[in-house]
């Protein structure tokens, strides 16, 4: 289980301290999710050894949230999942939060939360490991990448966030923005993110913001994350790298169908004694339309497309100047597939991915294998929640 | 021996707290004018005059808000995602659809940031439950604006 920093023990303490003082009852609420997937694949592994047929994509969460007053909740979730290589972590605490909301009106609210918080980018990054809440088994790779090594970082941040949500017209506004402070790298989040790197590797200070717009059955989102990483080895900077993520989202729902997109723009910019200065900008997005046939029935199909580099799509630069091969610079991913949720605590999903390019491949689930520019995958899941 | 004195009030206690409490929906009703059946929102007696727009009515239903503008404690109370009501419910008044409610209280569950809301199996038990729960909020089937609506003659 992840170690819970000082800071966060502290607002733990304070919010059982509150448990502890009331004379009446309090509201409360548990809840929990159960997932097991199956993952079949020709040409690469995705989460665990696929081309054999894997089990190895589970999820166990169980949450708690306690009203302390109407307007300061206390919430943590634990939570067990594995996926593949790209996620070993086992049991850890999820988020543990208090969040106290100082406004009401009638056109708008604001607050603000403390602890380990979800970090809300783009339209399903908060919720990524609970399959009910994501658009499919698998997120769209060119937003919500799995195989970089990277999705802890941005998962979730022991921070806070400042919220607020107003009503214009017929919009509803709401903004997020959130902290959180430098930190060292735990040792999971060092083998994921590629191993290799000697040194003592630090996250920079991180900040996000998220614009979203509600209107009609119209959701549009603006995120911003901004993330950095350096290394150090003795006192010696040996390198430093600063991400910049920009999502664009918009959604439709009708009383059918719904139409998602989402656009991805990553910029890096770093410099360090194994690679020199560099500079990219990465892109992606994706279309997917969900189809309600009844309540219960809904089939989705999804069209992703990922570029390493948005300035050589087609990775002919990169093959040029490296002598690597230039289909692991973007991927193609089409995809169908149908939700059945039978009852109210039932989910069952089935998907059938077609994959062009390499550039979403895990690099942890394919270690020591030549890997496969046209690749296919199924993936199967059953879920239950309460 | 005062059973029967008893329930008489409490069942002239229970008209007039419905009459009281019942509503808010003014204008909120079916647009459709003569349409068979409207929706109409419930909220408990301590909350009886509590002006609610759209706008806060939206938040309320999305468990964006926790408490009342007063600051006193919000208590939401929904019907099953398949009830036709809670259907008509999520259409009229909120200009939404089940399934996107659904989305949003995963999100504050699965968040930590809010709580899903109470779901009731009858109608009879929303009105029951909301009458009964300080700062309860809940919806009711009602006339459409050109019967004699029980909510609308007895709210104004």
């Amino acid at each position: 289980m992840s170690k819970i920093p000082k800071p966060l023990a502290g607002l733990l303490c304070c919010g059982l301290a509150l448990l502890a003082l009331p004379a009446r009852a309090l509201e409360y609420q548990v809840h929990g999710f159960a997932a097991q997937g199956f993952v079949l694949s020709e040409g690469n592994n995705l989460f665990g050894s696929s081309r054999d047929g894997s089990f190895d994509l589970y999820e166990l969460g169980l949450n708690g949230t306690v009203a302390f007053t109407p307007a300061l909740i206390g919430s943590a979730q634990v939570l067990y999942r594995d996926a593949g290589a790209t996620d070993d972590d086992g049991l850890r605490l999820d988020y543990a939060l208090l969040d106290w909301q100082f406004l009401t009106r009638t056109d708008g609210s604001a607050g603000i939360r403390l602890g380990r918080v979800k970090n809300p980018v783009g339209l399903y990054n908060e919720t990524r490991d609970v399959v009910f809440t994501r658009p499919g088994i698998l997120l769209p790779q060119s937003v919500y990448f799995d195989g970089a090594g990277i999705r802890g970082l941005l998962f979730s941040s022991d921070g806070g966030q400042l919220y607020g949500r107003r009503s214009l017209g017929e919009h509803e506004l709401s903004a997020t923005l959130g902290y959180a402070p430098g930190r060292e790298l735990r040792d999971e989040e060092r083998r994921v993110l590629g191993g290799g790197i000697p040194g003592d590797l630090e996250l920079k200070d991180f900040h996000f913001f998220r614009l979203q717009d509600e209107w009609g059955g119209w959701l549009a989102s603006l995120s911003y994350l901004q993330a950095g990483v350096t290394v150090e080895q003795g006192g010696n900077r040996l390198g430093e790298f600063d991400f910049d993520f920009w999502i664009g989202s918009l959604r439709y729902s009708a009383e059918r169908y719904s139409v998602t997109a989402e656009y991805l723009y990553l910029r890096s910019d770093g410099n360090s004694v194994f690679t020199g200065p560099f500079r990219n900008s990465g892109d992606g997005g994706y279309i997917q339309l969900d189809y309600r046939l009844t309540p219960r029935w809904t089939p989705y199909a999804r069209l992703d497309a990922t570029y390493s580099d948005r300035n050589d799509r087609d990775g002919s630069r990169y093959e040029a100047l490296t002598g690597g091969h230039r289909h692991d610079r973007f991927a193609y991913d089409g995809t169908l597939g149908v939700r059945w949720l039978p009852d109210e605590h039932w989910g069952f999903w089935a998907e059938g991915h077609l994959i062009e390019g390499g550039a979403t491949i895990s690099g942890l689930d394919n270690a020591g294998r030549d890997t496969d520019d046209h690749w296919s995958a199924l993936l199967l899941t059953a879920a239950y929640r309460f | 021996m005062t059973t029967t004195c008893r329930s008489g009030t409490r069942a002239s206690q229970a008209r007039a707290w419905i009459a009281a409490c019942l509503l808010v929906c003014l204008g909120l009703c079916w647009p459709a004018a003569g349409s068979a059946e409207a929706v109409a929102v419930l909220v408990a007696p301590d909350h009886a005059g509590q002006p609610i727009n759209r706008a806060l009515l939206r938040s309320i239903f999305t468990m964006r808000v926790r408490q009342w503008p007063d600051g006193r404690p919000l208590r939401v109370f929904v019907l099953a995602d398949d009830h036709p009501l809670h259907d008509r419910f999520s259409r009229e008044l909120l200009g939404t659809y089940p399934y996107v409610l659904r989305n949003a209280w995963d999100r504050a569950v699965y968040t930590g940031t809010g709580l899903a809301p109470s779901v009731v199996s009858s109608e009879d038990e929303m009105r029951r439950r909301v009458l009964a729960t300080p700062g309860a909020i809940g919806y009711i089937s009602g006339r459409g604006p050109d019967g004699r609506g029980e909510i609308r003659e007895e709210t104004n």
